[in-house]
């Protein structure tokens, strides 16, 4: 293996690594807002579960990263587009930390990709029917994620409408939080950590150390969970404003409803190999908990992000990528 | 003066079944299922609204 292999490797890493840590307010907001656990152990509870996913899920999304965004017989998935396409995303990704817009690290990611790609080899190496499936998904996962986050909330309402042991119910949810939040981190680390394994096999076939055809190897799973569980277990210690409050105030119920929603749609997305941003799928769920009460209830500028998320990202990634993709090839 | 949790549940209905001829044949009963939620979420909100208007 080259240097510029591994060098790149590292990077996508890295980048597993910034997911993990800018999305553990994700998994853990709920349960420590409502002191079910301190954030320290929090975060290693959420940690585990983005670790342990590898056990639970194929490489679905993995192989729809490698195979279905940009055509990998065509020749043009050399090192250095792949690594054009992540200093897309990355880049994007600070851009938008700096100026405080809204993104989504994997819409970055397919943005970069294919403005990469297309630098180097014009549009007729991007496959139209796997955009077509991510680009789907992008705007059914929030929408999914709301319905079933409001369907949950509903019903749990409504079963245990009778109940006179509010304490009770209370304490019940708090603790009923630990399965709902570990459900969430495990679709996270699920869906997010196969995101890099794809760019990493993409890496690997274009260098030669593996055939086109082959599946991802044991390694670069063990390795991508690692890195977004140690991202989530490093992004925890920062937390000060959670998801659950910015969006609107969740109580126990709600924090189980939403997380359970959240993790249903992302086990669905993740076993059907389509890659989706889990931060829009958790605020989706969040703004459905919230709408059983009444729409004002609802932050709608949150919700807003995500639509100009929609609409800012993959152009911007698309761009960085396209530039650095030619000035790459214009070094090489 | 009218539900807007019942507007924004048809827009989302709207949306869902909008995307059906873009998915997948094989993902395509994903967004209707979808679309025929947010529509039962639609009248029930709808209803839930007139009668506490009353």
């Amino acid at each position: 293996m080259t240097a510029g292999v591994v060098f790149v490797i590292v990077l996508a890493l890295a980048f597993d690594y910034t997911n993990g840590f800018h999305d553990s307010a994700n998994s853990i907001a709920t349960i420590t807002a409502t002191r079910v656990l301190r954030p320290q152990y929090a975060v290693i509870w959420a940690a585990f579960f983005n670790f342990a996913a590898f056990l639970v899920f194929g490489t679905k999304v993995a192989t729809t990263i490698a195979k279905d965004v940009v055509d990998p017989s065509a020749g043009v998935l050399t090192v250095g587009v792949v690594f054009a396409g992540l200093i897309g995303a990355i880049g994007w990704n600070l851009i938008t930390f700096y100026l405080g817009l809204p993104s989504s690290s994997s819409h970055a990611l397919v943005g970069g990709m294919v403005g990469a790609a297309v630098a180097r080899a014009g549009v007729h190496v991007v496959k139209a029917d796997g955009l077509r499936k991510i680009g789907v998904f992008i705007v059914l996962s929030p929408l999914i994620g709301l319905a079933l986050g409001l369907i949950l909330t509903v019903t749990i309402m409504w079963v245990f409408h009778r109940s006179k042991r509010v304490d009770r119910l209370n304490r019940s949810f708090r603790r009923t939080q630990l399965v709902s939040a570990a459900a969430f981190s495990l679709g996270h680390g699920a869906n997010d950590a196969q995101k890099t394994m794809g760019i990493i096999l993409v890496l690997l076939i274009a260098s030669g150390q593996v055939a086109p055809n082959a599946g991802v190897p044991l390694w670069v799973v063990l390795a991508a969970h690692t890195a977004i569980g140690l991202g989530t277990l490093s992004g925890g210690w920062r937390i000060v404003k959670t998801m659950g409050s910015k969006i609107t105030r969740l109580q126990p119920v709600g924090g189980v409803a939403a997380e359970s929603a959240a993790a249903a749609t992302l086990f669905f997305t993740s076993s059907a190999g389509i890659p989706v941003s889990t931060t829009h799928t958790i605020t989706g769920a969040i703004v459905g908990v919230g709408a059983t009460r009444r729409l004002s209830a609802v932050r709608w500028g949150v919700a807003g992000d995500v639509v100009t998320a929609w609409v800012l990202t993959i152009p911007g990634a698309f761009a960085i990528a396209y530039v650095t993709s030619l000035a790459v090839r214009a070094v090489a | 003066m009218i539900d807007r949790r019942s507007l924004f549940f048809a827009g989302a209905a709207v949306v869902s079944v909008a995307l059906e001829p873009l998915s997948d044949p094989d993902l395509r009963w994903v967004p209707i299922a979808v679309s025929i939620t947010y529509v039962v979420l639609a009248v029930l909100s709808f209803l839930d609204w007139s009668s506490r208007a009353r």
